[in-house]
């Protein structure tokens, strides 16, 4: 098989299971072996006395809106803080020879081999001891910690890709502190930046098992209604599936906008002196 | 300002906020494992009775050869499939590789619920047997979901891991010297050559930092075994899961206890796995 038929297999494989997710959210009677439903939800709703489907979801009744606002904002704060910590950190591994280094880069990376579970029950035993157990800042607190490993290693990449000449030659040249960050770091650096923000805000909407135990079913996010629906090995309801495509939101925003971000980034590169 | 103290205040928020964090996780899950649970009537600090009751049942042993037989397949499958995926994506990325992303992009709760749509008894992936007639009831399918083969949370698992491996080997490809490769054709190597001495050994750092942190993942994932498992094949997070939500809360301090030996569990295959890919893998004792 040639490399671009496999890479279109798996392109299809990645996303032709989402038809059939479309269609059992839209579904209001679906029997079978019937391939797509009989009866559908834009034709039951207006003789329905409950809302349905997509209805059920847009209804106050779901709180799903309140859960997509929460997952959003859950994401927002923890790519914003881990930014804040994980950056400067980048920034040091870098740039900077010093001793230790080896185990700092191994210190950075211990959230990728912790169990999730692990994390989360040990976090929520403490939580409940200072009273963040059930509250929108521990769970904060606890989405920024597997998001540290990889928003140090990509910021550490995209720091790399900055020359420090070009800022010696700047400062040079007169340009102070603030100059340098304002008008080199900042354009140069903006794209990885971003990508890496947008990577980290996406890993927080994914958390289940933190947000759950931590935030003890107060903090209700999208992945965690989900995860409450899902189970039992049953065919989709449609409100499952319509909440599994909210769910799927996020991601292909993000596929959508890193592609920006990257052509960006490759142009940028095209343009710095040897970066 | 001295360099010393550039290193220092850098990396400080970060060391700070880990050592808070894992510290958090540390301290108080460690005290309730060994049997300081007041505010559930446990105080028998310290003990060892909760560790040695879950080593000694026969329940957890089996629920822990679950969780390697669940894991090591799908994150084989997952390196191997994403090693010929990452080979098969181009320099300059086109539709398709933007799409191949899109599983890595998603919770896993979606991917199971993709898998519910897909492989449940009455699925599509029934009707549409049934369309081509293959089979004329929903139940003449074998089992994927909640069988004992435990296939449904292997789809899901490297669905979701594929673009993954795919993603850091077509990086690693992207930055690498494209003289090799042509110096190799010079000489005649065959494609069979190229992949083995000169691709493999330079994709293969990646492989195996990809594969242990696939690794850690699966033998420690939560949601796919709990929500796809169907209540008879628990993997050790699940058995975890169910003794920390029983309603007895004196069981807490025995889920904690099954919570850390998963960690430890999941720390020694890790070392192991870097261990044995450093010692027989061409190329991986680089880094």
């Amino acid at each position: 098989m040639s490399a671009r038929a496999w890479r279109w297999s798996w392109a299809l494989i990645a996303t032709l299971p989402f038809a059939a997710l479309v269609v059992a959210s839209l579904a209001f009677g679906w029997h079978w072996p019937e391939l797509l439903p009989s009866s559908w939800w834009l034709e039951a709703r207006r003789t329905a006395r409950l809302p349905l489907g997509w209805d059920y979801l847009a209804s106050p009744a779901s709180r799903a809106v309140p859960a997509l606002l929460t997952t959003a904002a859950l994401a927002a704060a923890t790519a914003l803080v881990g930014l804040v910590v994980a950056w400067p950190a980048a920034r040091v591994l870098a740039h900077e020879r010093f001793r230790g280094r080896g185990a700092v880069e191994v210190a950075l990376l211990t959230p990728l081999v912790v169990p999730e579970l692990a994390l989360a029950l040990g976090l929520a035993v403490s939580a409940v001891q200072v009273g963040l157990a059930g509250t929108w800042w521990g769970v904060l607190l606890a989405h920024v910690l597997p998001t540290l490993p990889y928003l140090v290693r990509t910021l550490t990449a995209v720091e790399q890709g900055f020359d420090r000449d070009v800022a010696d030659a700047a400062r040079v040249h007169g340009a102070g502190t603030w100059a340098v960050f304002w008008y080199l770091r900042l354009p140069l650096l903006a794209p990885g930046v971003a990508a890496a923000a947008l990577f980290a805000f996406l890993l927080s909407s994914h958390l289940v098992v933190l947000t759950v135990l931590v935030g003890q079913g107060r903090v209700e996010t999208t992945a965690v209604q989900l995860f409450a629906r899902l189970g039992g090995g049953a065919a989709l309801d449609p409100i499952t599936a319509a909440l599994a495509l909210v769910a799927t939101l996020p991601g292909v925003l993000l596929l959508v906008l890193l592609d920006g971000v990257l052509r960006r980034r490759v142009d940028l590169r095209g343009a710095a002196p040897r970066a | 300002m001295s360099q010393r103290w550039r290193v220092v205040l850098g990396l400080a928020p970060a060391l700070t906020l880990l050592a808070i964090g894992l510290g958090a996780a540390l301290v108080g899950s460690l005290a309730q494992s060994l049997g300081h649970a007041p505010a559930f009537g446990v105080e028998a600090f310290p003990t060892t009775r909760y560790y040695q009751a879950v080593w000694s049942d026969p329940a957890v042993t089996a629920a822990a050869w679950r969780t390697l037989a669940g894991a090591i397949p799908a994150t084989l499958l997952a390196l191997l499939l994403g090693t010929a995926l990452g080979l098969a994506l181009p320099a300059r990325r086109d539709l398709a590789a933007s799409l191949v992303q899109l599983p890595l992009l998603v919770p896993y709760v979606v991917a199971v619920a993709l898998a519910s749509v897909w492989l449940a008894g009455g699925g599509m992936l029934s009707r549409l047997a049934a369309a081509v007639g293959v089979i004329d009831a929903p139940q003449a399918l074998p089992r994927l979901l909640d069988g004992p083969t435990g296939i449904g949370a292997l789809l899901v698992l490297v669905w979701k891991q594929v673009p993954f491996t795919a993603l850091l080997v077509a990086a690693v490809r992207a930055g690498a010297d494209p003289r090799l490769v042509e110096v190799a054709q010079v000489f005649g190597a065959s494609r069979a050559q190229l992949l083995r001495y000169v691709t493999l050994p330079q994709v293969m750092p990646a492989l195996v930092g990809a594969g242990v942190i696939t690794l850690a993942f699966n033998l420690g994932v939560l949601e796919v075994p709990l929500l796809l498992g169907g209540g008879t094949h628990d993997t050790l997070a699940v058995k975890a899961w169910r003794a920390y939500a029983d309603p007895d809360l004196s069981q807490r301090p025995q889920a904690l206890a099954l919570a850390w030996t998963l960690t430890g569990g999941v720390l020694l295959s890790v070392v192991t796995a870097l261990g044995a890919a450093r010692r027989w893998l061409p190329g991986a004792r680089r880094r």
